[in-house]
């Protein structure tokens, strides 16, 4: 390790993590003569001090937590509720009206007349008859 | 706080709703600087945090975090950050300009540091917020990022070599 690119690769790694002794000594013996990796090590530290001076900064709205939906409130507009009220009563209303059977009673013609009609009972016939008829 | 969120994290999982509170009430300021200082934008910024929460929520029923809840956060919203940056261009920070003004004492700072991530690849802007702001360490950011511990330390080398040569010519 000679050249002033490797000792600035490790100026680098020494502000991340710690080096082994033996590398920290050279590089303090290598810093201490070397005014180039002097700048660069002054370089980085201070744009660490840059970066951490940003504040950390505040949202405007808190966090927003779904919550199950067999907990959400319902919120139900007043003309909805009043159609549906309105429905139910009519629904229960029709109930009391007259059945078809009332109505054939009272003499009142169903809509739909279905004719009689006459079912023919098919016999099976035996292979035998067939012969004879033709 | 791995542990604390980790407890909480179960705590929600069995219906604890509150847990879930306090885990954003911990880590929603860091994650919405994240996505501010990264995309720019403090709208879209606070859907993205919103819909991190919302995804963890969503893991309830597998209650399967494969790394801490802080890091599954973040990359989340990271995700969340480049699926949006397909639509805005994240290179421009003017308005992030106007927040750090509004909120930091030091303008003068503010600007500096506004400059250097504004000039920075959002690959790179992210390494350095995630490394230096929000204090992840070389090992996290290599698992959250699917990269080898080498290759984040030599990235962030390489940021470091190009904002001092960036300083030198500015002076």
């Amino acid at each position: 390790m000679n050249s002033c690119e490797e000792f600035q690769k490790l100026i680098s790694v020494c502000l991340d993590e710690p080096l082994t002794t033996e590398q920290q000594n050279k590089l303090d013996v290598h810093i201490a003569q070397c005014a180039n990796c002097r700048t660069f090590q002054e370089s980085a530290i201070n744009l660490r001090g840059l970066i951490r001076s940003l504040p950390f900064q505040s949202m405007a709205h808190p966090l927003r937590i779904p919550s199950p939906w067999w907990r959400r409130k319902i919120a139900l507009p007043f003309p909805a509720v009043a159609a549906a009220i309105l429905l139910l009563v009519a629904s229960w209303l029709t109930d009391f009206s007259p059945t078809q059977s009332e109505r054939v009673e009272s003499n009142i013609e169903p809509f739909i007349v279905i004719e009689q009609i006459d079912i023919i009972k098919l016999e099976p016939v035996s292979a035998v008859e067939l012969a004879n008829e033709n | 706080m791995e542990i604390i969120d980790l407890q909480d994290w179960q705590a929600f999982c069995h219906g604890d709703n509150s847990a879930m509170e306090r885990l954003y009430h911990r880590h929603s300021p860091a994650l919405f600087s994240f996505c501010l200082y990264l995309c720019g934008d403090r709208t879209k910024s606070e859907d993205i945090v919103q819909d991190s929460f919302m995804s963890l929520m969503a893991q309830k029923e597998s209650n399967k975090i494969s790394r801490s809840v802080r890091s599954w956060l973040f990359v989340t919203a990271r995700n969340l950050v480049y699926n949006l940056s397909r639509r805005i261009s994240l290179q421009s920070l003017d308005r992030l300009s106007e927040d750090h003004l509004a909120t930091n004492s030091n303008p003068d700072i503010n600007l500096i540091v506004d400059r250097i991530l504004s000039s920075l690849p959002p690959d790179e802007r992210e390494l350095l917020l995630l490394r230096e702001h929000q204090g992840f360490s070389v090992s996290d950011i290599a698992e959250m990022l699917s990269l080898s511990k080498e290759n984040v330390r030599i990235r962030l080398y390489r940021i470091r070599k190009r904002i001092q040569e960036k300083e030198r010519t500015l002076k």
